[in-house]
Formats: structure tokens, sequence, C-alpha cells
């Protein structure tokens, strides 16, 4: 293998290579004595009085203090350090791990190279689910078309059309999730509020997820405990957060369960709670269930249902509602979640305020 | 129908033709706006709001400049502003809810100005 520029294609000169082409981070060597032995390119340029040859502390007590500077050498900890006097700062920590020749290595990068990273993996994610939505739309709406008129097909058929559908439609709900979920992040999930009739809400999302649930062999009820105050919230997402729960419930557990929507006024808040009396949550702390693609330790390849996108989304949701979501679950017992809708009408919300971000 | 992607508007299209409705397909606001002039006999535009060239907002603002009393419903994948929230007839987020968009199509076509959408 030949190397660009002449450079010995040893371990060192590979790795001296691409530590220079990484240009949001420096990186320096030192000896058992303190004295740096090597800087990289982009670490000269950034902490230029940090040269071969110079003990780092010294170098480094006329950038900061004493005591940043044990807990960067001595604990080992990511301190916070300009590169020049009064220059910009960069995070630093130091691989207290020595090489043969007794050598440590001291890297700093730049403190927004976290954001920015974060932040291009949020664009790349809203953008790629963005660009799924129009073909999806194509899939489920032409598969639906299908199933309009399943006389016409033959068995073989009418069954590859509807997994067509049924998946498309599962697919249609974790792209527009995962595509709401990015637009938080940057601030651009909003609500828009109107005075809300939550029984009309938890209606129609009953009735209209009760056929597919039936159809598993489960089966959907629904209490509402006296007349529901109306509520500002965001209509569509309001049914959304109730939609998704009822959804979790049927699809997490298998033929025979029952589950239940309730909602009642509750101390300061309007509570909708949809229970299963299924095998519960797979994780120790229900918590888990709102992170993002955790799955528990007991789904299984293939198990549809474990990426939490959904879950995440729906608390967001609450809390730009500025209510909560709270899960009560245990192995065996079922689950149940349950949204909360502040009553207090002193912090009623205002259009334009997205809340807390 | 003012649609951009022929894939969408061939589904949309086959939408309404099975509830009985006669659809006309513009693939831009250009071509929407050229057709308006000689065809009098619309009931309702239906505009994807993303599209090149003249969007599905200026045709809206276009249309009702020329033809304020045909109603015009908007699709789109993104917020729209308070002014053309009022200036539509009825806006529909994507992903479609098809049988919601059937029934204000319904509404709007046979004169009832204020659909429940």
């Amino acid at each position: 293998m030949s190397s660009p520029g002449g450079l010995p294609d040893d371990d060192a000169g590979l790795l001296r290579r691409t530590l220079d082409g990484m240009p949001s981070a420096g990186l320096l060597t030192v000896d058992r004595d303190d004295v740096i032995v090597q800087a990289s390119a982009p670490s000269l340029e950034r902490a230029p009085s940090l040269v071969p040859g110079v003990p780092i502390r010294e170098a480094l007590e006329k950038l900061t203090h004493v005591e940043m500077i044990d807990r960067l050498l001595i604990r080992g900890e990511v301190s916070t350090i300009p590169g020049e006097p009064g220059g910009p700062e960069y995070l630093w920590k130091a691989w207290h791990e020595r090489n043969e020749h007794g050598e440590i290595v001291v890297s700093f990068w730049d403190t927004d190279w976290n954001e920015t990273m974060n932040e291009r993996r949020t664009t790349f994610i809203m953008a790629a689910s963005h660009e799924m939505r129009g073909p999806l739309t194509a899939i489920k709406g032409f598969a639906e078309i299908l199933n309009m008129h399943p006389e016409n097909l033959t068995p073989e058929q009418r069954e590859a059309a509807e997994i067509v559908e049924r998946n498309a439609r599962h697919l249609s709900v974790l792209v527009e999730d995962t595509f709401d979920l990015s637009r938080n992040s940057f601030g651009e999930l909003r609500l828009n509020l109107s005075e809300v009739d939550l029984e009309g809400i938890i209606d129609e999302v009953t009735s209209s997820t009760r056929p597919r649930i039936e159809r598993r062999g489960q089966s959907l009820e629904c209490e509402i405990a006296g007349p529901l105050p109306t509520i500002e919230a965001d209509e569509g997402r309001t049914s959304q957060m109730v939609r998704n729960l009822v959804r979790n419930a049927s699809v997490h557990n298998g033929e025979g369960v029952a589950i239940k929507v309730f909602a009642r006024v509750e101390d300061d808040s309007v509570a909708i709670s949809v229970e299963d009396d299924g095998r519960g949550l797979p994780f120790d702390d229900p918590e888990e269930a709102f992170r993002t693609f955790r799955r528990g330790p007991g789904s299984t390849v293939g198990d549809r249902s474990g990426s939490g996108v959904g879950l995440s989304l729906t608390k967001r949701l609450i809390q730009l509602h500025r209510g909560r979501i709270e899960v009560e679950s245990g192995p065996g017992r079922g689950a149940r979640f349950t949204l909360r809708f502040p009553l207090d009408r002193s912090h009623a919300l205002t259009p334009d305020e997205p809340g807390p971000a | 129908m003012v649609e951009d992607s022929p894939t969408i508007a061939l589904l949309l299209r086959r939408r309404l033709e099975m509830v009985g409705h006669e659809v006309r397909v513009a693939a831009d606001g250009r071509a929407a706006l050229a057709r308006l002039e000689q065809a009098c006999l619309l009931d309702l535009v239906l505009a994807d709001v993303m599209m090149p060239g003249i969007d599905g907002i200026e045709t809206l603002e276009r249309i009702k400049a020329v033809r304020p009393e045909l109603p015009v419903v908007l699709v789109t994948g993104q917020e729209v502003d308070a002014a053309t929230r009022e200036r539509a007839d009825a806006i529909f987020p994507k992903p479609i809810d098809f049988d919601r968009l059937l029934r204000a199509v319904e509404q709007l076509a046979a004169g009832d100005l204020d659909p429940d959408a």
C-alpha cells in the first residue's frame, strides 16, 4: 500500500495523517516528564504555545488556573480550556494509558463539535423521513384502493394486498413520528390550539381503531367519568396521542387482551388512561418505554412494536401541552399510560408559545 | 387538481373518481391558472402547497383574485401562515386523511362553504 506525501505507512504515520486530517480536534502526546513530544497540525493552529519540547503544565498555566490543569492531567476529567490567552475555549481530555514509550495522549476539540454532529444527524433524519412520505402515501393509498373491492381479487392477492396496506400504515406512522421528533429537535413542533372536546376525540379514536383491534381478537372498552370540561389543546395532536397509546396497547399484546380507555377529571387535570391486561412492559424501569429504539430484553427479532418513537413523541406532545404522561406496569400485570392535561387556566397556553424546548 | 407528483395526482384522482367526481390534473400552478381561464365549469380546486414555480399558496391567491367564489382546498406538508389559512376554504395536512378530504370536497363542491375540515 503506498501512501500520499511519502510518509511511512506504519501505524504512527497513519495515525498522524488521520489526526492532522481532523480539523475540529487537536492532539498532543506527552512523555512521562510531562513534556510535549508531538502536536498535530490542528493542535498547533489552535494552541500555538503547546509545541514539542515544552512542559505541558507550564504551557497550560498561561491559559488556565492550576485546579483546571489538575482536573485534566491528574483526575482525567473533561475540562474547558482556551487554546490561546483570551481565545476560544475547547474541551480537553487526557488519556492516561501510557504507550510503550511512557507517553500519554492529550486531545481537545471544539466545544460546538458535539452540537454540530447532533444537528447534522437530526437534519439528515428529518430530510430522510420527509422524503419517505411521498412514496409511502402512494403505497398506502393504492393498497387501500386494492382493498376496497376485495371480491375482485383471488384469496392470495387479497392476503397480499392486506399485508401491504397494514405494513404501509405501520411504516407511515413510524415515519411521521420520526419526522415530528426531528422537527421537535429544531423547535419546529408547534401546537394549533383551540377549545377541544376530549370526549369527541376519545369517541373518534376508539370507534376508528376498534375494528382492527377486534380483528386481532382483542377488546376495546371506553369509560368516561362524568362530563369532561373542554380544554385548550391541539385537536389533531391530542387525537394522535390517544391513538398512539391505544395502538401500542394492541400491537404489544396478543389475542384476548382487554384494552380500556378511561377518562376523568382528577385533581387539577383531565386524565386519559389507556390500560391493558396484557404481558406488561419488558423493562425493569417503565420509563425506558419513552426512549427511542429501546427494546426490552424479551423482544424478539422482527417484533414490529419496539421502536419507542411513538411514545417518545407522545411524551413530547403532552409536555408541549404543559401536561405529563405517567406509566405503570409490571410483568404480567399489563400496562397503564395516563395523559394528564392541566386544568389550571392561569397557565393557559397562547398559540405563539411553542413551549419549553 | 394541481399536483406535481404524477403518482400522488393519480391516487387522489382515483379516489375522487370513485365517488363520482370528474377530475382534471394540472402539474403546476402555471398550468392550473391557464386551465382556469379556459374552463369555467370547475366546482373546486384541490392544490398541493409545495410545487416548483407557482406554488399552491400563490395559486390560491391568484384564483381568489379572479374567482373568489371558487372553493380552493390546499394539501400541505408544512405549516402555512395565518393569511393562507384564512383564504383557503380548507387545508389538509399530510399524510392526507382521505375520508375527511373526500367529505370536505363533497360539501364544498355542493356549495356548503363551511365544511368541518
